[in-house]
């Protein structure tokens, strides 16, 4: 049965050479999230000693943007190798060792958790989160997994794979996956052994039969037709939705999370004031943002702010969630307010909002950040005063931070005294 | 437990083929690979409660089923029924419509939920702000007059060729 399940699958399109030839693209989009992710993961939780490029601005737009379209390509592709290696799931006998029980389970498992770590880092950016498990700690946690399931997967299939790197040069058709798992089968004595010599009766055999009397497609066109879709399918998904950080690609955002231009000053929002709770602190005549550093503490109201030296910077926000705005931001450089405090040019700062709650509210920015001129504590934003939404009565805004970090509602900012 | 892994993928190749630094190579990037999952493993445990452990487990588990026993078999119906119903077409119409599905029903499963996830959606309006439902249908109907278009033009080619006995081949 499992072996007339492998010939029912048989397809032109189902060899080791298409696997290959699907399997890196698929391969080079994990190692690209993998990495992009790593990058995003340290500047939000950087370990001891970590400090990161300033330039160029729109670095973390194009990494995090990059991560998002990267696994947004994963969907097609994920589903194509999928079918190209359907047909080894009915490999008979299902064990042949005990290595090849574990190289079966690590595939099981490989194939499982990439299915999950795409499906939830895309309901992730639409902010829908129907698992019972935390979202940002087991993506992190599966891509680690993910990437050591990948590594011992390039290990285990290495033969095949360098095999099939290349097309094959005498231009000969390639053989079927089912067959190069276990070649001849059908002419096998064994297999005649094993499985009897008819095929089953009643409407199993009526089934197969159907399935047989079915006319194959072409092989080539089936192959370049195959191609061709996933192509198609990766364009269009990808071509739809990267708009939303893609500038030019705008006009063709049908289908992302966000659209650009889209919310207060034409910026979009990623978490609101009301869910922030923090309208009526934001909004209290006596906000003072509070400077600190080694025991001197200043404070500025939002007037004496203004009557310091403004500067004006064209910053994208960029979230985690792979969209990005081009904005102009304009008000008081923070090293101005660190040498306000006698800071030295060492010193990293932490930024806090008047959000109580909050994995963000307090974050850190290391001194490269704080010491460079494009990094502003924003007071207007597009020509207007910065929008409650978008933080008012002042926003952290520096080159190269995802979004999380460029905190809002700012209250204190106080240097990490090492 | 050299010779164990060359049979792991079920290779076959003579013994030549099966140099020492192949099995090396692939001995170091399964060594790799097994420190990283267990890495991960150990960032997992570190950092998410033991109570929603199972509840990764579960996903993991309804993933592999929802492929395998679910879409997959659908998946291969619709193509023995295609290249069943279209065999009047000759082998490029199908492919073609195959390819047409196959479009539809990815970028359907990209956008799908993006329509059920705005009945959950924050107070935020410039999260999900497009009209997702209406965007997907013009899509479906882009799709299909551009498919259409061309499984006509293939069709009526095939159908010339076929006519001229000259060139009729197989």
């Amino acid at each position: 049965m499992m072996y007339e399940a492998q010939r029912a699958l048989a397809s032109p399109v189902r060899n080791p050479r298409m696997a290959t030839v699907i399997g890196r693209l698929l391969g080079a989009a994990f190692l690209i999230c993998f990495g992009t992710g790593l990058y995003s993961h340290f500047l939000q939780e950087p370990l001891p000693g970590m400090h990161f490029a300033t330039r160029p601005a729109y670095l973390y737009q194009f990494t995090q943007g990059t991560h998002i379209i990267a696994g947004i390509a994963c969907v097609p592709l994920l589903l194509a190798k999928l079918y190209i290696v359907f047909p080894a799931l009915f490999a008979w006998p299902p064990v042949t060792s005990f290595w090849n029980f574990l190289e079966r389970a690590s595939i099981a498992l490989f194939v499982g958790i990439s299915l999950v770590q795409i499906a939830i880092g895309l309901l992730n950016t639409y902010q829908w989160y129907p698992w019972p498990f935390p979202f940002r700690q087991v993506h992190f946690a599966l891509g680690w997994v993910l990437i050591g399931l990948l590594v011992i997967h390039i290990g285990m299939k290495l033969p095949l794979i360098t095999r099939h790197w290349r097309k094959a040069p005498d231009g000969s058709e390639p053989e079927h996956l089912s067959e190069a798992a276990s070649p001849d089968r059908s002419k096998n004595l064994e297999e005649v052994r094993l499985w009897g010599g008819t095929r089953p009766t009643g409407l199993t055999g009526r089934l197969l039969d159907y399935i047989d009397a079915t006319p194959a497609g072409p092989s080539r066109v089936s192959r370049r037709g195959f191609l061709t879709t996933v192509a198609v399918s990766a364009t269009a998904v990808v071509g739809l939705t990267a708009g939303q950080t893609v500038a030019p690609l705008d006009a063709a955002n049908v289908f992302a999370p966000r659209k650009k231009g889209v919310g207060p000053q034409g910026v979009p929002v990623n978490r609101t004031s009301t869910q922030a709770k923090v309208a009526d602190a934001a909004m209290d005549a006596g906000w003072a943002l509070t400077v600190v550093s080694a025991g001197t503490e200043h404070t500025f109201t939002r007037a004496q702010l203004l009557a310091m030296e403004q500067t004006e910077v064209r910053l994208p926000i960029a979230c985690v969630e792979g969209w990005s705005q081009m904005a102009t931001w304009r008000g008081v450089r923070l090293r101005d307010l660190a040498d306000a405090v006698g800071a030295d040019a060492g010193t990293s700062f932490r930024l806090i909002s008047l959000e109580e709650r909050g994995s963000f509210s307090k974050t850190q920015m290391g001194y490269e950040y704080v010491r460079d001129p494009l990094t502003v504590v924003a007071l207007e934003l597009n020509g207007e005063t910065l929008h409650l939404e978008h933080g008012y009565p002042a926003r952290m805004i520096a080159p190269g931070r995802p979004g999380v970090l460029q905190t809002k509602w700012l209250s204190r900012i106080e240097a990490i005294d090492a | 437990m050299s010779d164990q892994l060359s049979t792991v993928s079920g290779s076959r190749e003579p013994e030549a083929d099966q140099t020492r630094l192949m099995r090396g190579i692939r001995l170091g990037l399964i060594g790799l690979g097994v420190a990283l999952l267990a890495w991960g493993a150990y960032v997992m445990l570190d950092t998410v409660r033991m109570t929603r452990l199972p509840g990764v487990a579960l996903w993991i588990i309804a993933a592999i089923i929802l492929h395998d026993a679910i879409l997959a078999p659908i998946v291969f119906l619709i193509g023995v029924l295609l290249r069943r119903g279209g065999q009047r077409l000759g082998g490029t119409v199908v492919v073609v419509i195959q390819g047409f599905i196959v479009v539809g029903s990815i970028v359907s499963l990209v956008v799908v939920p993006v329509i059920v996830a705005i009945n959950y959606k924050s107070a935020n309006p410039t999260i999900l702000p497009l009209n997702y439902g209406l965007n997907l249908g013009v899509f479906w109907l882009v799709l299909a007059v551009m498919t259409a278009g061309l499984a006509g033009w293939l069709y009526s080619r095939t159908k010339r060729t076929k006519e001229r006995p000259d060139t009729h081949h197989s």
